[in-house]
């Protein structure tokens, strides 16, 4: 087991390095550069160009790359050449943000997909399996933009009951109810809008499956009652591929969900990715793309893990 | 095969306690400064919001909006202009030209102090100028400062010290060693000099009359707190994030992508705010922005044109609609074969419905723009060539030009279509839709137009700067100066990318740069404006007013006037402002 997890580090080192060469490849392939928001009538290119000097960008991109990399493996990631600030910072600020909406509206998802799912799998074409069935197909239809918009106007605009953008009241002290009220449409959209239906329908379908098995069959026969049975033999079983699930969603987490930060104005990482993206701020773009990458490799080599202590059959050598 | 229930509850622990972690981690702790210190619950905050975020809080080394609409809150410049464009003392008391109009003198005040309680004096004017022109300078400023003597031989000597370190003939060392030696050179000239502590003394090398607002205009940064920044350092100091100015609104904290917060400079030498904090909330989505004014959440923020209707007649809310130094253009390449011949051009403005695009995109709130130029700013004139909108003097226009229909309705003229790609930026709905019009207002006449929309930095780079285009659809946002070199004249280099050329527009341009009369120049730049409305190197669209919505608890003694050349647009003056004690507690619904 040890020998098996350190080889995957291991093989992780080549990939990061593959990831962030073909990332800063990419990045600075798209036309443009950090200097573009400089340009005005009154801004010479040529000044520019001094500029672009000035801060290394005129060098031929391997040189950058090597330049940048020297940087990273001292911890360096750079600053923002947007607004200066410390990339390692910026990420730091927003991280927390873009987590607490994310797991947030994963577990509200959780907690009504899996019950949901339980009961729809159980009464299967019943008009309660119907409903469940169609109401989540309609929340992942829903473009998120419009749904929070949707929300916007109905319970902040004609209800007034909830705030429309930020994450606490500006000036207020403290209080876990305004942090509460503040995420309540976001985490709505997030939860109802994603993360629900895919993980109700993966519940229903893999229940399903786990019903029609022989154990189950034999459980019935010794005589428990329909709850034990389903509580304790079927689903127990039927949540091991929502292991699997989980650990493909752990990137997703950590990447922000762009849209609903947006226009909630919640400050975290996808609204960050966008706009450096947009303004070339290579530093920034490279800084959460590592970061993300890296993630992603040990989000994957946990769900492995966990397979293993949830799946005696499983072993790594 | 089943699990052991002690692994679920783990797991479930390992869950809530992360979401835990994450709850209690974020936010709370960290903005004590803002929630602790400086506003009391008893004070007055006024909130307003902005779509974008600042980049460096210094205003030497910057231009966008969002950070000059903060810049302008905490720093001072030797003049000011007002919400009408007028010209006013500020740091200076006054000035003098030279009859050559080469000397440049201003006297300052001596009643100023920094935010931090040192005296403002002529070596922070000195510095400031200084610092833009020092080698490793990364703001965009440097055009302003071109004319001071010396600066020009000196910024083409960087320029070739770069080329050579470029092309390895000399080391990075040298490079840097040259610049700086080239630099302290430039400065031995004294073309900034202070002979006392309020005084400042500017020499140029030809005259220049832009230099009154286009550079002297410029915030002015405490040469004690960055004596010893230059170039890279001054960009990555700590007062990019926490500047000290002279004006009447000290800064007092920012967090990125969230908001960012001035407090009141009780001991300003001119104007004491009566509002003890105004915060700047960024709210990216433009929709969510209106629904917070709409719900209360917010004091003043821009209104999208077509929300307009909705809005005018929430009763909490006061609709301000202001003009703004901004047009629109269909812009051609001159040196494509299609747009050559300027009766076609003619043609083309006949053929585009600019009304149209007013009512469609604006709700009627823009004006249709027939040449260089901003309405309500001094140069302005009215008495150009219009093209009304008539598809049939287009039509007859283009058979005058040989333009005659093929087999397929589209024009032809010796064996060649008329057929073009039009491009522009992609997510400016105004200028989407433009695109759209155009291309229905074209095809009624026979020329076929293909859309193409493009990324913001892809399309200046590879289709502006790099002049890869047939037509364009863009803007320009103008400032309080009306020199326009750079897009007009035929030297004017990068932003001339239609490549227009006009002996005539050269010469005006040149006259409007000689003298600094304001009557005097105004005669050059009106011909300037005629001939451009007859030459037609672009078909001029609009310019779409600004919107803004106010809360009703605002009070001032005035009237709220947006201002076309503030990049704060409507709080450019909100030092002005004040809010009755009964509405303390925040916006109000029912007024």
């Amino acid at each position: 087991m040890t020998g098996y997890l350190v080889r995957r580090l291991l093989q992780a080192i080549p990939l990061l390095l593959g990831i962030s060469m073909l990332t800063f490849l990419i990045a600075h392939l798209a036309p443009g550069g950090p200097t573009d928001v400089l340009i005005s009538p009154d801004t010479d290119p040529t000044d520019l160009a001094q500029i672009e000097r000035t801060l290394g960008l005129d060098r031929p991109v391997p040189v950058q790359y090597a330049m940048w990399l020297g940087r990273v493996v001292t911890g360096d990631m750079g600053r923002s050449y947007l607004d200066g600030q410390e990339v390692t910072v910026k990420i730091r600020e927003r991280l927390p943000n873009t987590l607490l909406l994310s797991l947030t509206a994963f577990v509200v998802a959780i907690i009504f997909a899996i019950p949901i799912g339980i009961v729809s799998a159980v009464r299967q074409y019943s008009t309660l399996d119907h409903v469940a069935t169609s109401v989540s197909l309609v929340g992942v239809s829903l473009p998120n933009f419009w749904f929070g918009m949707l929300l916007l106007i109905v319970f902040n605009v004609h209800l007034g009951w909830f705030p429309s953008h930020g994450l606490y009241t500006y000036g207020r002290v403290f209080s876990l109810l305004d942090r509460v009220r503040h995420l309540v449409l976001p985490v709505t959209v997030l939860a109802y809008g994603g993360t629900l239906a895919l993980f109700m329908r993966h519940t229903r379908s893999s229940m399903l499956e786990v019903v029609r098995q022989d154990y189950v069959r034999t459980a019935r026969s010794k005589g428990l009652s329909e709850r034990v049975v389903i509580y304790r033999h079927a689903l127990k079983n039927a949540l091991i591929p929502l292991i699997t699930l989980l650990g493909l969603s752990l990137p997703m987490f950590f990447s922000g969900a762009l849209i609903t930060e947006n226009i909630f104005a919640i400050p975290g990482i996808g609204r960050l990715v966008v706009q450096s993206v947009f303004t070339r701020d290579y530093n920034v773009i490279m800084g959460i793309n590592v970061i993300a990458a890296s993630l992603v490799i040990c989000g994957n080599l946990l769900a492995d893990l966990l397979y293993a202590v949830v799946d005696p059959r499983i072993r790594y050598r | 095969m089943s699990m052991n229930s002690s692994h679920w509850k783990l797991l479930l622990v390992a869950m809530i306690s992360l979401g835990l972690l994450v709850a209690g981690g974020c936010g709370p702790a960290d903005d004590s400064t803002a929630t602790d210190d400086v506003t009391p619950a008893e004070s007055k905050v006024l909130l307003t919001g902005s779509i974008g975020d600042a980049s460096y809080l210094n205003p030497i080394l910057t231009s966008d909006t969002t950070t000059g609409t903060f810049t302008g809150y905490i720093f001072e410049a030797l003049v000011r202009v007002d919400g009408q464009v007028n010209v006013h003392p500020a740091l200076a008391t006054d000035w003098t030209v030279s009859d050559d109009e080469l000397v440049w003198t201003f006297n300052l005040r001596d009643d100023v102090t920094w935010h931090d309680g040192e005296p403002f004096t002529s070596r922070d004017v000195k510095f400031t100028y200084d610092s833009i022109l020092h080698p490793t300078y990364t703001g965009p400023r440097q055009g302003n400062f071109n004319r001071l003597i010396g600066a020009s031989a000196y910024l083409q000597e960087l320029a070739s010290i770069t080329a050579k370190a470029k092309a390895e003939e000399i080391t990075e060392t040298e490079e840097s060693e040259m610049k700086m030696e080239a630099y302290e050179d430039w400065l031995a000239l004294e073309a900034i000099s202070t002979p006392d502590d309020y005084t400042v003394v500017f020499r140029l090398f030809e005259p220049f009359a832009p230099f009154l607002t286009s550079s002297t205009g410029l915030g002015i940064v405490p040469e004690h707190i960055l004596r010893d920044a230059q170039g890279l350092e001054m960009r990555d100091h700590d007062f990019s994030r926490n500047p000290i100015g002279t004006g009447p609104w000290m800064f007092n904290d920012w967090r990125s992508g969230e908001y960012i917060s001035v407090v009141r400079n009780p001991n300003h030498w001119r104007v004491v705010p009566q509002i003890d904090e105004l915060v700047m909330k960024i709210i990216p989505d433009a929709s969510t922005l209106e629904v917070a004014l709409e719900s209360a959440e917010l004091d003043v923020g821009p209104i999208q044109h077509e929300s307009y209707d909705q809005f005018v007649d929430v009763p909490h809310l006061d609709i301000i609609v202001h003009d703004r130094f901004v047009y629109t253009y269909f812009g051609m390449n001159l040196t494509h074969p299609l747009f050559e011949d300027k009766t076609v051009r003619h043609a083309l403005a006949h053929a585009i419905n600019k009304q149209e695009m007013v009512d469609e995109i604006f709700q009627g709130l823009a004006l249709p723009a027939h040449s260089h130029g901003a309405p309500t700013r001094w140069d302005y004139n009215p008495d150009v060539a219009i093209y009304d909108y008539d598809p049939d003097r287009a039509r007859e226009l283009l058979a005058e030009a040989g333009w005659v229909a093929g087999s397929d309705g589209i024009l032809e003229k010796d064996g060649m279509r008329f057929s073009f790609t039009l491009q522009t930026n992609q997510g400016n709905r105004a200028r989407e839709t433009s695109a759209v019009i155009i291309q229905e207002n074209l095809s009624a006449v026979g020329i076929e137009v293909h859309l193409q929309l493009v990324e913001w930095s892809t399309f200046v780079n590879t289709v502006l700067l790099a002049r890869e285009f047939e037509a364009c659809i863009v803007g320009w946002s103008l400032g309080v100066d009306p020199d326009a070199f750079s897009i007009w004249h035929t030297d004017g280099g990068a932003y001339n990318f239609v490549t227009y050329s006009n002996p005539r527009v050269d010469e005006l341009i040149e006259l409007g740069r000689e003298v600094s009369d304001q009557d005097e120049r105004s005669v050059f730049y009106a011909e300037m404006q005629a001939i451009l409305a007859e030459d037609l190197p672009y078909v001029f669209l609009f310019f779409p007013d600004g919107i803004q919505g106010l809360n009703a608890r605002l009070r001032t003694d005035g009237e709220f006037m947006g201002s076309p050349v503030h990049s704060a647009e409507m709080t450019w003056n909100a030092y002005e402002w004040w809010i009755p004690d009964e509405y303390r507690e925040g916006p109000i619904l029912n007024p």
